[in-house]
């Protein structure tokens, strides 16, 4: 088994990182407004932010997961 | 104790001791509901797994496969079941009638809902128990989690209105209003069917033609807000 086997490509690392800032950043607004309750503010902020952003955060590591996979063969 | 062993640990006590600290003030206002501790637990489980597990795994802490299993575990399952936690909390609580309070612009209607005095429709199926409970939900079906694109467009766009404070003054509703959030409980019960004028109208009931709100209501308080002006 070679070094490259073992470790992430850098494209993959690059999107898991984005995909982690996201992910702590939705995650973050969602608290907000799960602690906070019903408000305009914290509202929008947990549903129309927060969700989203966690959303993509999880998709994007989703790819990365595919991406890596892929490129070890296994699909 | 392995390093693994290690984190999941202090992931475990980190939550047991932030979760309820974060979540008494839902607590005390009485909106605590199972969903809503387990959706805040995720958030903070979420947050803390991702930045330590990140933190280990970049400086090469963490063997691979204990990295890949704890990455799906902070990146995939903990937010998947915030997300859960957040939407079930949604689902539930927008519909009672203090959510729509939140916004106060909705507070004179709600305050004319609950008055045993006021003439609105509002206030009477409040007064009469028609409808027990989620009263705003019930007959706003459109605006809701469930409802029609049309009521989401206008639940963005008033939600924009009222945070940039670019809304007017008292509020004015100028959407269409489906009759089917009124005959979705009226059409067919014996009350709606006796009265003559709803069976030669009920085609134009139906299809949007004539609203019920022609003949009944007014449904909120017109005119300045918190006072009935008929």
């Amino acid at each position: 088994m070679n070094d490259s086997d073992l470790h992430f490509s850098k494209w993959v690392n690059r999107v898991i990182s984005l995909a982690s800032i996201m992910v702590v950043a939705g995650l973050i607004c969602v608290m907000i407004f799960l602690i906070k309750g019903f408000g305009a503010v914290s509202m929008g902020l947990g549903m129309f932010i927060g969700m989203p952003v966690v959303g993509a955060g999880v998709l994007l590591y989703l790819a990365a997961v595919v991406q890596d996979l892929r490129r070890r063969g296994a699909l | 104790m392995k390093l693994r062993t290690r984190i999941f640990m202090l992931g475990l006590w980190a939550t047991l001791l932030a979760a309820p600290v974060l979540a008494r003030p839902a607590v005390e206002a009485g909106g605590f509901s199972l969903m809503r501790g387990i959706g805040v637990a995720a958030c903070v489980l979420g947050i803390a797994g991702i930045l330590i597990v990140r933190y280990l795994g970049e400086r090469g802490r963490l063997p691979r496969g204990t990295y890949n299993m704890l990455l799906l575990l902070v990146l995939l399952v903990l937010p998947s079941v915030a997300l859960v936690a957040t939407t079930q909390t949604v689902f539930v609580g927008m519909k009672a009638p203090t959510a729509c309070a939140s916004c106060h612009v909705m507070e004179p209607y709600l305050e004319d809902m609950q008055d045993p005095a006021s003439a609105s429709l509002s206030a009477a199926h409040f007064r009469n128990g028609w409808i027990p409970r989620d009263q705003c939900y019930s007959c706003h079906v459109t605006y809701g989690a469930t409802g029609s694109l049309e009521g989401k467009r206008d639940g963005a766009r008033h939600w924009i209105l009222y945070v940039t404070g670019t809304h007017a003054d008292p509020i004015r509703y100028t959407g269409s209003y489906p009759n089917i959030n009124c005959l979705g409980c009226h059409d067919g019960t014996p009350g709606f069917s006796r009265v003559l004028s709803h069976q030669a109208i009920n085609e134009h009931l139906r299809s949007d033609e004539m609203s019920c709100v022609s003949c009944h209501g007014p449904p909120h308080p017109r005119g300045e807000a918190g006072h009935l002006n008929q």
